[in-house]
């Protein structure tokens, strides 16, 4: 159900894009800029960074470029997808990273990168959207990034007890939209 | 993150409309030029044709209608494998048939001729250069789908190559097949056939080496 609408959000918002939507345009890309970015992180590993923002900045770049190959009348995120398939395994042979037991693994990475994977992603971050900017925020760095809540407190300039209560309270409403009112963490 | 941002910026203040069919336009675009270069080429060629021969009107409408299906097969292959989660199984199952009709009608043809024909109607007067002379009228078909393709995103740039080489050849046929001289069934199976297929692989090869994006 979620899926159906994810696609759907994109979708009509990639519709917009190809009449000339500027605002559309730019909500699409910021939202597929996350995807990918949360996605390549985890596919490159603990020192991929650099290469994960430069392999998002290609699929954008070529999303951009190449959007004439959408076909109005199919899914977007199939033809999305393919894109950002097509680029990474493109970075693992650009990287010569060839043996038999490399390829094999770029194999299930490609198989990994399905639709679901990403709307896991997509769907969080929707719900994230929902909450004040401030929860928003701490909620992306501690329970996605993987930050400590001391590290966030520094960065956000609260104090740590202030950030934990935040976070309390942010992971609350999330539940509470999932219909689900127990407390968790 | 910042830098991706800029990116972003960047894209949407380049942002211009796209039409519905703009990519279908372009693909008609490529293959006009290529039927108009194939025509050219066939008139160029005609000035040195020696004489003319009688060509049976079946022997007309098979050439023409056999090159006719693989084109219009692989314009559309064309279309898809242009995009990147196009697929072309279903085209691929398309011009296999389309080979199969012509051989099942090139071995009635061999079954009902005397033996002594044989040689005619394989090999007929062409047979060493049909095969090339329908890649050459492709020829200008396969820089026009090459160029479509170039701007387009195929994921699988040999297969991409192949496809736009064997639409040119099918091009290269059909056209050809308006002024080809030969009478039998089984040349048109054989040579076109190959013919086709030279340009097909030639495709694949220039495909693997400038398709990538």
């Amino acid at each position: 159900m979620t899926k159906l609408v994810s696609e759907q959000v994109l979708k009509d918002l990639m519709l917009l894009s190809l009449d000339g939507d500027e605002a559309a345009y730019r909500r699409l890309l910021s939202i597929l800029r996350d995807l990918l970015l949360t996605f390549f992180r985890r596919r490159l590993g603990s020192n991929g960074d650099r290469d994960a923002e430069d392999l998002v900045q290609e699929v954008l770049l070529a999303v951009h470029s190449r959007r004439i190959t959408y076909d109005r009348e199919r899914p977007f995120t199939a033809w999305f997808f393919k894109i950002a398939k097509y680029k990474l395994i493109d970075h693992f042979r650009a990287n010569g990273r060839k043996s038999g037991v490399e390829v094999a693994l770029q194999d299930e990475i490609a198989a990994e990168f399905r639709e679901e994977a990403l709307f896991a992603h997509l769907d969080v971050n929707r719900l994230l959207d929902r909450l004040p900017a401030k929860q928003r925020e701490l909620l992306r760095q501690v329970k996605i990034a993987g930050k400590t809540t001391a590290e966030a407190a520094t960065d956000t300039g609260q104090s740590e007890v202030m950030v934990r209560v935040s976070i309390h309270r942010g992971m609350r409403a999330i539940g509470r939209k999932l219909g689900f009112a127990n407390d968790e963490d | 993150m910042t830098k991706i941002d800029d990116l972003i910026e960047t894209l949407v203040s380049d942002l211009t409309p796209v039409s519905r069919h703009a990519l279908r336009m372009r693909l008609a675009s490529a293959i006009g030029v290529g039927v108009i270069g194939a025509a050219v080429a066939l008139l160029v060629s005609l000035a040195f044709r020696p004489h003319l021969h009688h060509v049976t009107v079946a022997a007309f409408w098979i050439k023409f209608l056999y090159s006719a299906g693989l084109m219009c097969a692989t314009i559309i292959a064309l279309d898809r494998i242009a995009r990147p989660e196009g697929l072309i199984s279903d085209m691929i199952r398309v011009s296999a048939a389309a080979f199969a009709v012509i051989s099942l009608l090139a071995i009635a043809q061999l079954v009902l001729s005397p033996t002594s024909s044989y040689s005619g109607l394989i090999f007929g007067y062409s047979a060493l250069f049909c095969p090339f002379l329908i890649f050459a009228f492709g020829l200008p078909a396969f820089f026009a789908n090459m160029w479509f393709l170039r701007r387009a995103a195929p994921v699988n740039p040999g297969l991409a190559g192949f496809v736009a080489g064997v639409c040119a050849g099918a091009i290269g046929g059909w056209v050809y097949s308006l002024a080809c001289i030969e009478n039998g069934i089984p040349f048109i199976a054989i040579w076109y056939t190959l013919g086709i297929l030279l340009s097909g692989l030639f495709g694949t090869i220039v495909g693997k080496l400038s398709l990538r994006w």
